[in-house]
């Protein structure tokens, strides 16, 4: 008590907000310092990273002399003199606009059915689910079954029941590579998103369920909505977040099973644009705009899904 | 809340973001380069192919076993037959060859060089009808063979000799197609001192000495475990000795290459004349007899230990052992057998926690049949003696792998032949045993007289030699099964449909029944051998039940086609793991008797502690710098640091280690200039030069980088002062201390150039200034099975005509052929005809038409702008690459006629061409030749000597005679970097011409090949170098001409944009049956525009600057 006494009172009111600022970190300086071997790592390969990218952008830089000022240049090519970007946006956002909700209420789902089966086999079947995220470029299995080779799997199937006569080379025909690959995007889907998922339906408070059912809940449906998923909001919003960047930065697979760049661009999104513009043309200040404008694009979708989740139970 | 959750939100999507961007990155950063367009040369007639009649007079379908079966009831000789060799039958010989004194190769009288063109034949008088074995008096170094001109016509290579045998004119069985002559290798060590460093002499030398020195002699034979005699480098790790060809005078009897028949080869004589011929694969050869002489007798091992024992022979009476540690061989057969650093055993001597000690030898290096090593022993008197050793065959899983012993040059008893060495995961220790009638646990006791001993362990099949050889027969055969229901059927047979198999093949029924049948006896003949059914078994018995399943059941035959090619593939490939037999040796005891067994391994705590050791050891030592051996005072170190360089390679470790060694050993001898080579990983070298933090030389490098870089100012040209070094003229360089003394041993820029093909400078050559050296450069050449084309009566084709042809009865008969889709196949044909990738060349009409855009000036008469001037002084305006040449008449049509190929001739896009040429499905096809080469000699031994690669058919010119069967190539590349200084920049010059000069890619590519074995052949650029390397004479041949007719595209900027529109081009005609012309058309202006937008960002005329002039023009008019 006496202790208390020494100290000099203060109010928030004497004081300019930097003043306060500085007052309340001496006094947590502790936290500040625990904090601080994070935050550093953060903001020098994270924050630092994408201030140069969003400075990148208003030059030209070839990554190898000097980069160049030139102001909106880059941004203005990219929007009136760069067809092949506005194709990248549409493939972007196709692609973005099935695979990302179509992989988060895969995830949810299976989630969900899963969370009824009993502890061991849900366990096991999890497992099943996820493995395919687990394995890395397990993907790759799909250039086996869909080869171009005669004697790739849907290739000899399908000639053996007599509905081709030619191989078909799927990942490098326009008509298949689209549905092909959104396809294995939803199979690999069940990833990181479908584990929060799963630990979202295990902390609902088992004893919401027997008010809801006090309260007239009629049937799953309506406890699913009222009550599990506004408790396992959190986890929503991770998975959403998840599932939506995933979306948007799809580019790998697709490289990797259709190759870049996919015929006549019919797979070319906006992070092939940039791959193409940093690493094969040496121009990282375009690469850079187009990053920013995807970063822009990523942020947008988190704020709509943002205020869609907010209507969930309501 | 919610206040504090939307930051929250934020900085975890930007984390999210960031992350994505950033693996994403990652993802991409290979394989980015789009182009597949390569380089080229022009015209050679000169083709070297094999005529139809040649191969057929080769191959022969009778196995060594049938051969035997029809003489069988020939007697073995009684007498030898000496072949007068100092006479050749010359009507049936057509090889350059010589006779020669044979004082200058050690040896008494006359003897015979022949070359490796043709062959060479002889009488021969046989007294009765009888078996003959083939005794061979050769030499194991290399010949050096001349013609009567005396121009030097062949050298040897160091690889295995190997030639064909014809009796008559003709190969008796299909084993005599490949008789190999093993060379023989010593190490040669250097005197090291007690640190283990080289001791020199007063010239400054290194002293080596052989494994015949007294030195070593001595140091092996007092074997202590701390006795060691290799060299160390300055990290403490021992270093593998050189090995060195032994030339010596050996006798050996004609034996089966492949392994299937245990000892010498019988040739059926009659009575009467006969002629001998010896045909050329591989390398000349020195021989000074050849003998027709009777087969061994060698007895049996009772009969063996009776005989010496009738002698007064008894056991070794002392208690003394006699070990040598298997790394310090006398000789070995080849030189890839090197000694090994083992870590997975405590005891296996010796041993360092940290450091590399080569403890060991043999290996996955000594695996293959006719590979030897030899020991030498001495022993304090005559008597039996238990020859022990610790070994390890951790790899045949379930098998044993076999060994051959001689003792002093013969085998000593039958049981010797095949000694098994058992499967077990760990080291083990034990005498040597057959199975049979020493079961394992015992030993055989062996007769060593007082002295030198010398005891030699061959490789071979053991008992497993008739399992395989009987397989390879049945896979031989039904592979042709295969293909003729192939033929018939197509690949993919209609289930539903009668073919009546019965009436059209019906020995290809019978003929699956009966490989059905035999291949359930091996499975049982395989387990009466092992004693266990195992995995082995069951692959064998699959493919019997689908045999006799096809051959019982006619009907099914359409419906199992498939599984028959997926279970041929199993089959060969069991095939092929169960010939290799590898074991790895620590060390050889020869000891009495009754005298206990060595420790295996180690006990418990023993292995615990040296694990342990090992653990805490890991966390001190450098596994990454490869340390280099030479030390440099202080005063040279002083005069040189500045000039020092750093040289970057992104290849595998064994290269970086490689480089590293001939960099210390040749390049400091020669030069003495510091060089630190760097292994790194792809992708590196971009951030590293943007940090300034990158090397000075990179290595390794693909074609499209140095003109990117070059651009981009982030690399120099190495002819011209401007954007670099004029390498041509060494005076500025001549008052460095540093380079004193060796300015003449360096190569200038023009005397490099001219080692490659002239077309190697194109794609590393812009406007003039070269800015990298060609280290590979490999390029397409046709492939094609000779049995399959013998079969089917086909020539091989000259021209596209013929081509098309040969395509066509090939695809009549459901065969396959593969050929680089879109502009990769079409490229070829461009070349030929002398079209090239770009717009290039007619700039006298630039320079006239526009002369104020190259910045006349009419008093000079000069151009100061926009052009720059060639090496006759020409002045050449930079307008080569402005536009694409794909649009024009030729390249259209070249592109139509290779969309042809695989819409109207349905070549296949996509395929495993190794597969499928091994199986025979696809017997022609155009391929990159040392990659395919690489793939099929490890890949399908069985059908070795079936096949070869020849140059590319060609396109027949206007005179409607000559051929151009250009080619184009792609090469890599090594470029000096933008982080020299005036100081070093000559350094990183010397180290580039030394690269690239014909002694160092020659001792590069063949120590890959001694790393890495055959199917490590480098495709050097160097053509010197490409002659030395083990390329048989008809390989070597079909390369050079090939190399006369190559050209490179030449690389601009913007070039990566052609790659990617024209494969979209050929997809659209693939996939949508779009026509080729109009769709490479509707893509040149995109590639155009791209080509337009990449010059403009570095200041280079581009094509719309004409246009607009040209407009402007003719409105004025």
């Amino acid at each position: 008590m006496s202790k208390k006494n020494n100290e000099t009172v203060v109010i928030r009111a004497d004081m300019t907000k930097t003043q306060w600022t500085i007052r309340e970190m001496k006094k947590y300086k502790v936290a500040y310092l625990m904090v601080a071997p994070f935050f550093i790592l953060f903001f020098m390969f994270t924050v630092v990273p994408v201030v140069l990218s969003f400075l990148l952008g208003f030059t030209t830089f070839n990554m190898l002399e000097w980069p160049k000022w030139v102001f909106m240049d880059n941004y203005i090519r990219l929007f009136l003199d760069d067809e092949i970007f506005l194709l990248a946006i549409k493939n972007t956002l196709v692609f973005a606009a099935v695979t990302g909700p179509g992989s988060y209420l895969l995830s949810l789902f299976f989630a969900w059915f899963i969370n009824e089966l009993r502890p061991k086999v849900r366990a096991f079947v999890t497992l099943l689910f996820y493995a395919p995220s687990i394995s890395g470029s397990v993907y790759l299995i799909w250039t086996v079954v869909f080869s171009g080779d005669q004697y790739g799997f849907a290739n000899a199937w399908l000639t053996k029941l007599g509905l081709i006569n030619k191989p078909i080379l799927w990942f490098q025909n326009e008509k298949y590579i689209v549905p092909l690959i959104i396809a294995v995007a939803l199979w690999t889907s069940l990833g990181t998103s479908f584990l929060t998922l799963i630990a979202g339906f295990q902390v609902v408070d088992r004893s919401l369920y027997e008010a809801g059912a006090v309260d007239g809940v009629k049937n799953r449906w309506q406890e699913l909505w009222f009550i599990t998923l506004p408790y396992m909001r959190p986890q929503l919003l991770l998975s959403a977040i998840l599932a939506i960047t995933g979306a948007f930065g799809f580019g790998g697979v697709i490289t990797a099973l259709v190759g870049f760049p996919s015929p006549n661009y019919c797979a070319w999104t906006i992070m092939h644009h940039l791959e193409d513009y940093g690493w094969s043309r040496f121009e990282m200040g375009y690469a850079s705009a187009i990053a920013t404008l995807l970063f822009l694009m990523m942020i947008g979708a988190n704020l709509l899904v943002n205020k869609l989740l907010r209507k969930v139970g309501t | 809340m919610s206040k504090i959750k939307k930051p929250l939100k934020r900085i975890a999507s930007v984390l999210l973001a960031l992350l994505i961007l950033v693996t994403g990155c990652g993802l991409f950063d290979t394989g980015i380069t789009a182009s597949a367009l390569v380089e080229s040369v022009n015209g050679s007639d000169s083709l070297v192919r094999t005529s139809l009649s040649e191969i057929r007079s080769v191959l022969t379908s009778m196995s060594y076993a049938a051969y035997l079966a029809d003489h069988a009831n020939l007697q073995n000789a009684t007498k030898t037959v000496e072949i007068d060799i100092s006479k050749c039958n010359a009507e049936n010989t057509t090889a350059t060859y010589q006779y020669v004194d044979g004082g200058e190769y050690g040896a008494d009288g006359k003897i015979l060089l022949t070359a490796d063109d043709g062959k060479v034949s002889f009488d021969v008088e046989i007294p009765d009808d009888a078996f003959y074995c083939i005794e061979i008096e050769y030499w194991t170094g290399n010949a050096v063979v001349s013609d009567s001109s005396g121009n030097v016509v062949a050298e040897g290579k160091s690889t295995n000799i190997e030639r064909i045998i014809l009796i008559d004119g003709a190969v008796p069985f299909k084993e005599a197609r490949s008789i190999k002559l093993s060379r023989s290798w010593y190490d040669s060590y250097y005197v090291v001192n007690d640190d283990y460093k080289c001791v020199y002499d007063e010239t400054g030398k290194k002293i080596s000495y052989g494994t015949d020195d007294p030195l070593f002699v001595e140091s092996v034979r007092d074997q202590t475990q701390d006795a060691r005699i290799f060299q160390r480098d300055n990290n403490g790790n021992e270093m593998k000795p050189a090995k060195t060809l032994s030339p010596e005078w050996v006798t050996v009897k004609v034996q089966d290459s492949s392994g299937y028949n245990n000892g010498a080869l019988r040739f059926a004589f009659t009575k009467g004349s006969h002629v001998l011929t010896l045909s050329t694969i591989r390398e000349p050869v020195a021989i000074k007899s050849i003998r027709l002489v009777p087969d061994d007798d060698i007895p049996a091992y009772s009969d063996y230990i009776a005989s010496y024992t009738a002698q007064g022979v008894k056991d070794y009476s002392g208690s003394e052992t006699f070990k040598i540690q298997a790394e310090y061989p006398t000789h070995t057969s080849d030189k890839t057998i090197y000694q090994l650093n083992d870590r997975t055993s405590a005891i296996t001597e010796p041993q360092d926690a940290a450091l590399q000690r080569l403890n060991s030898i043999g290996g996955d290096k000594w695996t293959y049949v006719g590979q030897w090593v030899e020991y030498d022993v001495v022993v304090p008197e005559d008597g039996f003696y238990n020859i022990v050793l610790r070994y390890k065959q951790s790899m045949m899983e379930g098998m044993y792998v076999s060994r051959k012993i001689y003792i002093n040059g013969e085998v000593p008893f039958a049981e010797a032949l095949n000694c098994r060495f058992n499967y077990k995961d760990s080291w083990q220790v034990g005498g040597l045993y057959d199975g049979l009638t020493v079961k394992e646990g015992e030993s055989f006791k062996f007769y060593l007289k007082k002295g030198v001993n010398n005891i030699k362990f061959e490789v071979v099949l053991g008992d497993m030699s008739s399992i395989l050889s009987r397989v390879e027969t049945i896979l031989t055969s039904s592979n042709a099964y295969y293909r003729k229901i192939l033929m018939l059927t197509g690949p993919d047979p209609d289930e539903y449909r009668d073919y009546g198999f019965e009436k059209i093949m019906p020995d290809v029924l019978k003929g699956l029944k009966k490989a059905a049948a035999d291949l359930y006896q091996i499975s049982a003949d395989l387990t009466a051998i092992t004693g266990v059914t195992g995995s082995n078994n069951g692959t064998l018995e699959r493919v019997a039940l689908v045999f006799e399943r096809m051959g019982k059941q006619p009907d099914k035959i359409a419906a199992t086609l498939d599984t028959m090619k997926d279970y041929l593939a199993a089959l060969g490939s069991w095939l092929t793991s169960n010939q290799s037999q590898p074991l790895t040796l620590d060390y050889m005891v020869v000891q009495p008797v009754d005298a206990e067994l060595p420790d295996a391994e180690a006990g418990f705590f023993k292995n615990l502690g040296s694990e342990f050791s090992k653990f805490i050891a890991s966390f001190f030592s450098d596994y990454n710098s490869i340390s280099s051996t030479t030390e440099i005072d202080e005063e040279t170190l002083k005069a040189t640091e500045n000039a020092a360089i750093e040289v970057w390679t992104a290849s595998s470790r064994d290269q970086a280690q490689i480089i590293k060694r001939l960099v210390d050993d040749d390049f400091m001898e020669k030069y003495n200039i510091p060089v630190t080579v760097k292994l790194v990983i792809g992708g590196t070298l971009l951030p590293a030069t943007l940090a300034g933090t990158g090397p000075d030389v990179a290595m390794n490098i693909d074609q499209t980088t140095p003109v990117n870089y070059a651009i981009r100012s982030a690399v120099l040209s190495l002819n011209s002062e401007e954007h670099g070094y004029n390498f041509n003229d060494f005076s500025r360089f001549k008052d460095n201390p540093a380079y004193s003394g060796i300015l003449d041993k360096v190569s200038t820029f023009d005397e490099v150039f001219a080692r490659f093909a002239p077309s190697a400078k194109t794609p590393v050559t812009l406007y003039g200034e070269t800015y990298a050296l060609p280290v590979t450069m490999s390029f397409p050449m046709m492939f094609y099975r000779k049995d399959i084309f013998v079969e089917m009566g086909l020539e091989v084709p000259n021209n596209w005509d013929e081509f098309r042809d040969v395509s066509s009865a090939l695809q009549a008969r459901n065969l396959n052929v593969g050929f680089p889709t879109g502009t990769g196949g079409s490229m070829i044909l461009m070349y030929q005809v002398d079209e090239p990738l770009y717009d290039m060349g007619n700039y006298d009409y630039y320079l006239t038409q526009y002369p104020d855009l190259f910045g006349y000036d009419e008093a000079t008469g000069k151009y100061t702008k926009n052009v720059y001037y060639d090496d006759e002084g020409n002045v050449i305006p930079k307008t080569d690459g402005m536009t694409i040449n794909l649009d024009s008449n030729a390249s259209l049509a070249a592109f139509k006629q290779v969309c042809q190929y695989f819409t109207s001739y349905d070549f296949p896009v996509s395929y495993a061409l190794a597969d499928r040429f091994r199986d025979g499905t696809m017997p022609l096809a155009v391929a990159d030749y040392a990659g395919t080469y690489n793939t099929l000699i490890v890949f399908a031994p069985e059908i070795a000597g079936l096949w070869e690669f020849t140059p590319l058919p060609g396109t027949v010119l206007e005179d409607g005679k000559t051929i151009d069967n250009t080619t184009v190539a792609s090469i890599s590349t090594m470029m000096m970097m933008r982080s020299v200084s005036d100081d070093n920049a000559f350094s990183a010059w010397i180290f580039m011409q030394w690269w690239t000069s014909a002694e160092i890619q020659s001792s590069f590519a063949n120590e890959m090949e001694a790393l890495l074995g055959p199917s490590a052949k480098q495709a050097t650029a160097n053509l010197e170098a490409l002659a030395t390397m083990s390329w048989s004479k008809d390989e070597m041949d079909n390369l050079a001409a090939q190399f006369n007719a190559v050209e490179c595209t030449p690389e601009f900027p913007g070039s990566y944009i052609i790659g990617r529109y024209t494969s979209f081009a050929f997809l659209d005609v693939y996939n949508d049956h779009a026509n080729p012309v109009t769709e490479m058309q509707s893509y040149i202006v995109n590639i155009n525009s791209e080509l337009s937008r990449k010059r403009k960002e570095f200041g280079l005329l581009v094509a719309e600057d004409f246009a607009a002039l040209e407009a402007e023009a003719q409105e004025n008019n």
